[in-house]
């Protein structure tokens, strides 16, 4: 018989793009549309630069959050993916990377149309340090997402963990931001309070978090009759 | 070779445990093996092991020399592996061409050139060419139980495993579709598992009967029809009123005279007209069946 030569898994993003779910990706553009447009009707005032900053530092981790709990279990394939010799991590890898690439894709053209909105986000830091205002937050939220569906194999539970989570931040904010130990988990303190010394350890620890709920959804992927 | 040692399964614990499959041993070699059994036997459980998808709970599988209780064993059968399984879920919006793309790709046939023959003589091979540029979506279930087949010969397998494969097709879909899987197993072990007693007929040299997660039989399906010799009967009653006799009907035909029953099980004292007749292998399985106080409710009829 003639027998195929395997090479190691590729990425295969064209597939990841066209066997996504059209309808979860919209929801990320229909908030950047949305936000721009409040955005353009506050004419830059302050509020204007509030709506900015909570789009990347607060919807932008929520989306990745619901997006990733729904990316390994909303797959109508997915038996016959879990009889391919895909590795756990490298279904992880895919999975998140291709939410990371559409927050990221969101959050860099959004930051690109705020000029032209009169939009100035110098409070946040300097262009690079800034960006650890949305990233810290959205590793933590899609990590905790991916992770959540998993844990409770069912994709909606997933989200609906997350939105709690993100909602009980939103109104306990204060709390979260000045208690000496919730603020190592609070996801805003890089848009609420950009300037304190303590926001690089909060960051750290958000992505520390990240990786710790990345190990427990590879450690649950790998049992694959949970989900079939 | 697929070899199963004291294979035992077990779904939740405690008290709302599950015992799928119970010490199962069972020798696959090369060529096409029927799995037989009614709904809920543990057949899916079974080959979701050998698929390396469930782990087994006690007992060793190993397939072409690779135990299936390590990662590393369930990985290096997986690029070996076509499968077929009971509920096909596919991408509406794909086409058949780019469905089987992707399960290459997945399956780590990486090198561009060779995967696109691959999918296209794959394609070719269930009949799928003319229609391959098309979307899934707008494919019938026998044309998708096709792109099933041609997702899991599109890494040339050593293995495999079509669980359920003819649920829902019509009689010239089973009948295409079972010469199909004829051919591919003169050169690698396919596994069949069916509920439906003809498929398994028409196909399998060597079989296993699996009830409530046990080996009931092991053999072939001519050994499995002798074992209903003697026990086989037609009863034909003018009123066409159903024999109740305990004996169990496997079918009934309408004649001029009246209905004539297919009956299985010891000689029917109450109809003394009772004819022996040469037993098929769907009496070979209700026989056997019966004997071990199962229902039959779950079988399907002969077409």
């Amino acid at each position: 018989m003639n027998v195929l030569k395997y090479k190691t898994h590729r990425f295969p993003l064209r597939y990841l793009l066209l066997t996504a779910r059209w309808d979860l990706l919209i929801l990320p553009a229909a908030l950047w549309a949305l936000c721009a447009i409040i955005i353009l009707i506050l004419g830059g005032n302050m509020n204007s630069y509030n709506t900015a900053v909570g789009f990347l530092g607060g919807l932008l981790p929520l989306m990745g959050g619901i997006l990733a709990a729904y990316a390994v279990l909303d797959d109508p394939a997915l038996e016959l993916y879990f009889s391919s010799p895909v590795s756990a991590w490298i279904t992880l890898l895919e999975r998140v990377g291709f939410i990371l690439l559409i927050l990221a894709l969101s959050a860099f053209s959004f930051q690109l149309i705020l000029p032209v909105l009169g939009v100035d986000l110098t409070p946040l830091g300097i262009p690079l340090i800034r960006q650890f205002a949305w990233i810290a937050p959205s590793l933590s939220l899609t990590a905790l997402g991916i992770a959540a569906g998993l844990l409770l194999a069912q994709s909606t539970f997933g989200a609906m963990l997350v939105g709690l989570v993100w909602i009980l931040q939103v109104i306990m904010r204060d709390w979260f931001n000045t208690n000496e130990i919730a603020r190592w988990f609070a996801l805003f303190l890089g848009i609420l309070r950009p300037g304190t010394t303590f926001l690089p350890t909060n960051q750290l620890s958000l992505t520390g978090l990240a990786l710790l709920f990345f190990i427990v959804a590879w450690w649950l992927l790998r049992k694959q009759e949970r989900y079939i | 070779m697929i070899e199963i040692k004291n294979l035992t399964k077990v779904y939740g614990t405690g008290s709302k445990a599950v015992r799928a499959l119970n010490q199962i041993d069972l020798k696959i070699d090369s060529g096409m093996f029927g799995l037989l059994g009614p709904n809920g036997a543990g057949k899916t459980t079974l080959m979701r092991i050998i698929a390396g998808i469930v782990h087994p709970s006690g007992g060793t599988v190993i397939v072409n020399d690779h135990d299936l209780s390590h990662e590393q064993g369930r990985s290096a059968v997986k690029t070996v592996l076509g499968y077929l399984p009971q509920e096909l879920g596919m991408y509406p919006e794909l086409s058949a061409r780019q469905f089987v793309d992707y399960m290459a790709i997945l399956k780590g046939v990486d090198d561009a050139s060779l995967r696109r023959s691959r999918v296209s003589e794959t394609l070719e091979m269930v009949g799928l060419s003319d229609q391959a540029d098309r979307k899934i979506k707008a494919f019938s279930g026998g044309m998708k139980r096709r792109v099933g087949i041609a997702q899991a010969l599109v890494n040339n397998p050593h293995i495999m495993i079509v669980d359920e494969p003819t649920a829902g097709l019509d009689p010239e879909e089973r009948i295409r579709f079972r010469n199909l899987l004829v051919d591919l197993a003169s050169e690698r072990i396919v596994l069949l598992s069916t509920h439906i007693v003809e498929d398994i007929g028409q196909t399998c040299r060597d079989m296993a009967i699996l009830s409530k997660g046990k080996i009931l039989f092991r053999g072939s399906p001519t050994e499995l029809t002798h074992a209903a010799e003697g026990n086989v009967w037609t009863v034909t009653t003018a009123n066409g009123q159903k024999p109740n006799n305990g004996l169990i009907v496997v079918s009934m035909l309408h004649l001029s005279e009246g209905v004539q029953y297919r009956l299985v099980g010891p000689a029917p004292q109450d109809y003394p007209d009772a004819q022996e007749v040469l037993p098929s292998l769907e009496d070979g399985y209700v026989w056997l069946m019966k004997n071990e106080g199962q229902h039959t409710d779950t079988l399907q009829p002969l077409n």
